[in-house]
């Protein structure tokens, strides 16, 4: 029996700490009033959807070894240039409940922008979607310097409705989006290839992998999910602003690697980062309950990340020495 | 330090540069090296050479202090390498230095700051003496006629360039008295090997405490450079000759043994059935690339094993990637079943029929942190693909239970990591895969590479009685052995073209003669 155990705590320790930390955080955070009411539980998951996104965005290019740092941009861009066609540009040809469509074309091309540079002309992926991070970004700035309030309902619904009164959409979305992707990563003739072709290209590329149009297919569900987190934020703050999502790019890359994706590709689980993204709102969250001042909250934030990173980075650890 | 001889040195001794007593290397089920007595005089230049697996590179290892011998003792003036005390550091105290094949320099620093690191000159208090060094090193360069500055970084280089500055820091620089040099005429151009030679020759004759062994499985370069060469098979020193009193024939008769088939031999079979009526399964006619290799013709039929026998550089390996699409070829034509096919890419060639094992199992096979079930399936998902490209997991599950237990590749489950399994287990897995596309054509490159001696003998029962049951297969080896007990037919291609054909039945199909066509040798 006690060996069963130490196995179970084995494989925690190897695979799943991220999980055992989100333990950790629900157990402080019972000893927190108002933590475990269902309100607050909600806001955070609701809070939580939105970056989900991002993170699951960022996991699929981490994944192939690659990174997209304009992923915070398309986020504001997507949702803006929709919301500019559809109230400003062709307010008579398109009919508001088309956004989210929209929405998901602008993602997939501002994606394939950065896929087509960085794989098929080869351009290191750091430059080209640090360069587009700041034309993205530009263009929201020059089209909404003052931001957008008042939106639509059709605009908001998706980021700002609730069924049977108290759960929202935005949330429901953001499981299903994970459902989808751990199908796609373990199910799916994709998911084969971009472990292939991340842990060895070459050798994927041999085997018959059509390496880059995997790589630019990841770009593209990339820019489709931070677009989809932009539309559910803008939903949730019922408006548009310049600077939305500025500087989140750093908190997906944090959840990324918190879930256990491993930055040189080919490794890393769905599962993993969802808990990640849970463990990053729920500190958030605590931090609030704990009336944490908003001046030293970014100091405390990233103490308690580096303290998860570290407790993270032991698993590889207890891997290689189990081996 | 080790410059003047000592005064108790007989002349005898004084003419040695070093010496091998009984040195012997055991590793667990193999004796690499068995009892080698040699000694290598001052100012020579000593060859060593045997075919693969004969032994040389463990013996070199050992005087250069890498490998600790399981017995017997290096003899250098100033000291010995046994058992107790081999490291590299007391080698090189000893004046020995190994220039291997590839150098290992810092690659983002200058050749300057590369010859001397370590060793930097100063002018007193720690602070370096640039002038001198940069001057050192132009000695050098120049003295090697080489295209570099000192200035130069040492990764923009090409790696003959880098090979002669590792040669000249060991001589120039470090004052080596004894330098090994590992194959290191492998990827020099002829004009190159020539001014070397030379170069090895001035030195011997300037400082008459040099001597330089060469380790070489090239017969001509043997002949050309060396005064002495000895031959060694099967861990063993064979025999010593004068280069100048031998000729290629009878030191290619010495590397080969008496002409007995080793290895594998109960792989050996007849040869297949010709089907006379039978279109060709893959025709080559008048391939050329411009540059790797010129004008091969072939052709391969259903069933048969064909054997690209040839050194490394003679063209087998480009001429197979250019077949797998992995390369482009400029002139001739491969007609797959009677129509004509150039692939672009491999996935190309997989779709019309042809699969390739390639040589560098790490790097261009194995996808490492993966399963051993995604290992056997990535190239063949379609098999197991369902609606909108969703995966009958299950199924490819029992596909993946089934070739495992067909090939008893020994694995805990099919979900362990494939970098547990062992090199050979890797290798069956891996032509699981091929199999797995139904092929028309196998093309495997060194199929028992890095493959446990014990575990080579079946991997070439599955190319023999498997994979060539449906299919043709061309099949690349160093080992002679291999292709004697595989092959149908043995093509030898020689500085690119193909210089001979070898037919299983005829009296010619054996290792020895092989292996005189790999080395060039001409006919007497």
């Amino acid at each position: 029996m006690s060996g069963s155990l130490q196995a179970f705590v084995r494989t925690v320790f190897e695979r799943h700490l991220i999980w055992a930390l989100l333990v950790l955080l629900v157990l402080i955070g019972l000893t927190v009033p108002g933590f475990l009411s269902t309100r607050n539980l909600i806001n955070v998951l609701w809070a939580a959807a939105p970056l989900g996104c991002v993170v699951l965005g960022l996991f699929f290019v981490l994944l192939t070894g690659s990174l997209d740092l304009s992923l915070e941009s398309t986020f504001a861009l997507a949702p803006t240039l929709a919301i500019m066609i559809v109230l400003n540009w062709l307010p008579d040809l398109v009919w508001p409940g088309l956004t989210m469509p929209i929405v998901l074309v602008i993602g997939l091309v501002a994606g394939m922008v950065n896929g087509f540079i960085s794989v098929r002309l080869g351009v290191n992926a750091f430059l080209v979607t640090l360069a587009t991070l700041l034309v993205y970004r530009g263009i929201v700035i020059f089209l909404i310097p003052e931001g957008i309030y008042y939106l639509p309902i059709e605009m908001t619904f998706w980021g700002e409705s609730r069924i049977l009164g108290f759960l929202p959409i935005a949330v429901i979305i953001w499981f299903v989006l994970y459902g989808l992707a751990f199908a796609l990563i373990n199910y799916h003739r994709l998911g084969k290839n971009i472990f292939a072709l991340g842990n060895n290209p070459e050798a994927a590329f041999i085997a018959g992998v059509d390496v880059d149009r995997t790589r630019i297919t990841c770009f593209c569900i990339a820019g489709v999910l931070a677009a989809l987190g932009g539309l559910l934020e803008v939903g949730r703050l019922q408006s548009a602003v310049a600077d939305l999502g500025q500087g989140d790019i750093l908190m997906a890359f944090a959840g990324a690697i918190l879930g256990g994706t491993g930055l040189a590709g080919g490794v890393g689980s769905v599962g993993g980062i969802f808990a990640a993204v849970l463990v990053i709102s729920i500190i958030e969250n605590l931090m609030n309950l704990f009336g944490v001042e908003p001046s030293v909250r970014q100091i405390v934030f990233g103490l308690i990340l580096l303290a998860a990173i570290y407790l993270t980075s032991l698993q590889g650890r207890v891997r290689v020495g189990a081996a | 330090m080790l410059a003047v001889a000592l005064p108790t040195e007989s002349p005898a001794q004084a003419a040695e540069s070093y010496r091998l007593a009984g040195l012997t290397r055991r590793f667990p089920g193999v004796l690499a090296v068995d009892q080698v007595d040699l000694t290598v005089r001052r100012g020579e230049i000593h060859g060593i050479i045997g075919r693969n697996g004969a032994g040389k590179s463990v013996l070199v290892s050992m005087i250069a202090g890498l490998i600790p011998p399981s017995a017997g003792t290096v003899l250098a003036s100033g000291g010995q390498l046994d058992a107790e005390n081999a490291t590299p550091v007391r080698a090189h105290r000893l004046g020995i230095s190994l220039i291997p094949q590839e150098p290992r320099f810092a690659r983002a620093l200058t050749v300057t700051d590369n010859l001397f690191m370590g060793r930097e000159l100063t002018v007193g208090l720690g602070f370096l003496d640039p002038a001198g060094m940069r001057r050192a090193v132009a000695d050098v360069i120049d003295r090697l006629e080489l295209d570099a500055s000192p200035a130069s970084r040492m990764g923009d280089l090409p790696i003959e360039t880098q090979q002669l500055l590792a040669f000249g820091k060991a001589v120039f620089i470090e004052h080596a008295r004894i330098i090994l040099l590992d194959e290191i005429t492998a990827s020099l151009s002829r004009q190159r090997k020539t001014r070397l030679l030379g170069l090895l020759r001035t030195l011997a004759a300037e400082s008459a405490d040099l001597s330089f062994t060469l380790i070489s499985h090239h017969i001509t370069e043997v002949m050309e450079f060396t005064d002495r060469v000895t031959v060694m098979r099967d861990g063993r020193a064979v025999a010593t000759l004068a280069t100048a009193k031998t000729d290629e024939r009878s030191l290619a008769n010495w590397i080969v043994g008496d002409v007995k088939i080793t290895g594998p031999a109960q792989a050996a079979r007849p040869a297949a059935k010709p089907r006379a009526a039978a279109m060709p399964l893959l025709t080559a006619d008048g391939l050329g690339d411009g540059r790797d290799f010129h004008d091969l013709s072939f052709r391969l039929q259903r069933g048969e094993v064909i054997g690209f026998a040839g050194l490394e550089g003679s063209g087998k390996d480009a001429a197979l990637e250019a077949l797998f699409g992995l390369r482009p070829f400029r002139t001739g034509e491969v007609r797959l079943e009677g129509s004509s096919v150039r692939f672009a890419a491999p996935r190309e060639a997989l779709k019309a029929g042809i699969a390739f094992l390639p040589k560098h199992r790490e790097v261009q096979a194995v996808i490492q942190n993966r399963p051993v079930e995604d290992n056997t399936l990535i190239s063949s998902l379609r098999r197991i693909q369902g609606p909108l490209g969703f995966l009958r997991v299950h199924e490819g599950q029992r596909i993946a239970r089934e070739k495992t237990a067909e090939l008893q590749v020994k694995t805990p489950s099919i979900f362990t990591p494939i970098d547990h399994l062992s090199g050979g287990n890797k290798q069956k897995i891996l032509i699981n895969r091929l199999s797995l596309t139904t092929p028309k054509v196998f093309l495997l490159n060194e199929p028992t590479r890095g493959v446990d001696l014990a575990a080579k003998p079946a991997l070439l029962q599955v190319v023999r009685d498997k994979l060539a049951a449906q299919s043709g297969v061309i099949m690349l080896s160093e080992s002679e052995d291999e292709l004697v007990a595989c092959c149908d037919r043995v093509l030898v291609f020689f500085r690119g073209r193909i210089t001979r054909v070898l037919e299983r039945g005829k009296p010619d199909f054996t290792v020895g003669e092989i292996y005189k066509s790999v080395q060039g040798v001409e006919e007497p």
